[in-house]
């Protein structure tokens, strides 16, 4: 047993002990994670979302790290009952024996399967030197890079993620690279699952090119236990006229920390990001996102929305910039919380970089309780305070599903929204 | 029915209602007029039961119980009803749906099962012709987007919904069209029996052509300072408060 310190040391024996795959990856990813180490709240990005309580925890790395024992039955008791490409994560590595990929024009190719070149490739375009993105390259695992084609495949595609700590801390790297090509259109849809009663501790990659007049959605469902820790980061990068949706539903979970950065790389794009969280307990989830508009005549929506009850925290960093070439710009964002108890935290903070001046940006945030009059309304109807409260959060939620295109999806973050209010 | 005695209600330590006498048994119609800012909204306000009031003297008896004793939600369920002068907008939750909560939860609290979707939708399509208001202003957001006068109509559908003892109707006739003024009348009148009453606050005496008071009360000042039947809202449009003031004040 050891603790998971600020340093990168004790994860050391774990990455040494790696067998030769994408070694060259691998070690540059190392190499940067020791110089950073692990973010501390003396990191501006981090000053709200304190890594500590990972650090203190025992773990117990003796089984590798990346040892399960789920087996294929129970991950299929999982998949979505639509029809699609269903791709299965375990501990981070892609299982393509598990997977089930469905008709249609989709390529995908398992990082084993790459070059090294090619897998280079993919790997140093998205993505910075930040400690999240390094440590997944130090422990780069069989990812999978989706191509979608010109001619359109509809069929969405449904990603799992099994974290099994059944037998001892475990940790999980997995890598999703998805090219939308020149007019493509795809839905992704993203869910974890944990399983086992050790910790579990997560730093996910997920790189998206939008081709030309492509269309692409990515739906990420994090419901969570209260021992995994996880560290996600989406980035996005849009040719023009592009169109991109994010959905992200933050539902339970020690601790995630979403990173969300669109790059607008050309113009009359559309980039739209939807979040919700819905916490109580000690759950921690701090969604930082980016927009960066580097061209003319782009748009961006941007609409996060909170309830945060008992000693939960939530953290919300809005970045976005609009460099002097974004002429024409539209960039909207709003992020709006309930509290639902005094001991409940929200940290909310726009960040607006503008160097063109002809632009439309604004921004708002808000965290409030519920509305008084909107409860009288209800309650003089003879609906109980209890029951007011909880349409009026249900309505406050729903709109964040508003954009998800899956009814499937849907239905089921709506039950999972109104069977927590108990409405 | 209810029986109110020297009301006194204040908001932010300002006092509204000074000491408001006001007596209606089953089966009367009263209407209360009075200037703005007399003070016809906060009573209403105050018998619905909002927290934001605060009632500082007085008694106000309801069935023979202490009304002021029971939240909001209890007296709608014991058959209070407020039509609201400024009803509310409230996005995301649908007409249709919220009635039928608030209907089963009434039945509930009188020991009746809740109502089946079929027997709920065929409750509504007949109290929906009452009023005549579209099935697809249901299914909206909560007067999301109403006109004043389409609001004004859902308020008078849901009392229609949930059919109250007590009904209040806060100035249900502003912003309502001629044509629309008698079917929520009507729909007003439908609703009328032995066995419940109704407040109607109004500014003009054309909608008392179509709901026939009983009596007619002045309120000013916090005060009912004057009551009589019909004749007293047609001298009331005819003279205004001027000499009701001066009468007040000799
Ligand atoms: N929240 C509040 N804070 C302060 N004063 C208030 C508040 N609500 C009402 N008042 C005051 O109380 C007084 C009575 O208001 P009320 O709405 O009851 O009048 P009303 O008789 O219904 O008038 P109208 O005919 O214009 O509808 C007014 O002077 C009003 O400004
Ligand atoms: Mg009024």
């Amino acid at each position: 047993m050891v603790t998971l310190n600020h340093s990168a040391e004790a994860l050391r024996p774990l990455f040494e002990s790696q067998d030769g795959k994408f070694e060259k990856i691998r070690n540059a990813g190392w190499a940067s994670f020791e110089k950073t180490g692990w973010p501390t709240r003396r990191d501006e990005e981090y000053k709200f979302t304190a890594l500590d309580a990972i650090f203190k925890r025992n773990v117990d790395f003796s089984d590798g790290g990346f040892t399960y024992s789920i087996d294929k039955d129970y991950a299929h008791s999982k998949f979505y009952s639509e029809d699609g490409h269903h791709l299965v994560f375990v501990n981070g590595n892609y299982i393509e024996s598990w997977s089930s990929i469905g008709e249609g024009k989709l390529s995908l190719s398992a990082f084993d399967k790459l070059n090294s070149e090619n897998l280079a490739t993919i790997v140093n375009q998205f993505g910075d030197d930040r400690a999240s993105v390094a440590i997944n390259h130090a422990f780069l695992s069989n990812g999978i890079s989706i191509k979608v084609g010109k001619s359109v495949d509809s069929l969405p595609v449904f990603i799992y993620h099994f974290r099994d700590a059944s037998e001892s801390t475990t940790l999980s790297f997995p890598y999703i690279h998805v090219q939308a090509e020149e007019n493509a259109q795809i839905c992704l849809y993203e869910k974890s699952f944990s399983s086992g009663t050790h910790l579990h501790f997560a730093s996910h990659m997920t790189g998206i090119e939008v081709g030309r007049n492509a269309n692409v959605q990515f739906t990420k469902i994090q419901g969570l236990e209260k021992r995994d820790y996880t560290l996600d980061n989406l980035f996005v990068k849009q040719h023009e006229s592009s169109h991109f949706f994010a959905n992200t539903f933050s539902l339970s979970g020690s601790l995630i920390r979403n990173n969300t950065d669109i790059s607008l790389d050309g113009q009359h794009c559309e980039a739209n990001m939807y979040g919700l969280y819905f916490l109580d307990g000690h759950s921690h989830v701090d969604n930082h996102t980016v927009v960066d508009h580097r061209f003319p005549n782009c748009d961006s929506n941007e609409l996060y929305k909170g309830i945060v009850d008992e000693h939960a925290a939530a953290v919300f960093n809005g970045k976005i910039f609009v460099r002097q070439a974004a002429q024409k710009t539209n960039a909207f964002q709003s992020n709006n919380n309930v509290s639902l108890s005094d001991t409940a935290t929200i940290h909310t903070k726009p960040q607006l970089e503008i160097w063109a001046d002809d632009v439309k940006c604004s921004h708002g945030c808000t965290i409030g309780q519920l509305d008084s009059e909107a409860l009288f309304y209800l309650e003089s109807r003879g609906i109980k305070p209890d029951m007011a409260k909880a349409m009026l959060l249900g309505a406050f939620a729903q709109e964040s599903l508003d954009h998800v295109n899956l009814d499937i999806i849907k239905d089921e973050v709506s039950a999972h929204i109104h069977n927590r209010l108990g409405v | 029915m209810i029986k109110i005695e020297n009301l006194h209600a204040s908001i932010e330590d300002k006092e509204i209602l000074r000491g408001l006498n006001l007596e209606i048994n089953a089966g009367e119609v009263h209407a209360i007029m009075g200037p703005n800012g007399s003070g016809k909204s906060t009573l209403a306000s105050v018998l619905a039961g909002r927290v934001e009031y605060e009632v500082t003297g007085g008694s106000v008896t309801f069935d023979g119980e202490n009304l002021l004793e029971f939240a909001a939600d209890e007296r709608a369920r014991k058959g209070i009803f407020l039509a609201f002068q400024y009803p509310i907008e409230i996005p995301g939750v649908s007409t249709t749906n919220f009635l039928k909560t608030a209907l089963n939860q009434i039945r509930e609290s009188k020991g009746l099962q809740p109502l089946n979707a079929v027997d709920f939708l065929k409750i509504m399509k007949e109290r929906m012709s009452w009023v005549e208001i579209d099935q697809s202003l249901l299914s909206r957001s909560l007067n999301e987007g109403f006109s004043g006068g389409e609001k004004k109509r859902n308020e008078v559908f849901q009392m229609a919904m949930l059919e109250p003892k007590l009904a209040i109707l806060d100035e249900t006739d502003s912003g309502l069209d001629i044509d629309a003024l008698k079917i929520v009348a009507n729909g007003v009148n439908k609703l009328k029996s032995a066995d419940n009453a109704t407040i109607v606050v109004t500014h003009y005496q054309r909608l008392l052509d179509y709901i026939v008071p009983d009596f007619v009360h002045v309120l000013y000042n916090g005060r009912i300072v004057k009551s009589g039947g019909k004749s007293l809202a047609l001298k009331l449009e005819a003279e205004g408060y001027d000499w009701i003031k001066e009468e007040v004040v000799a």
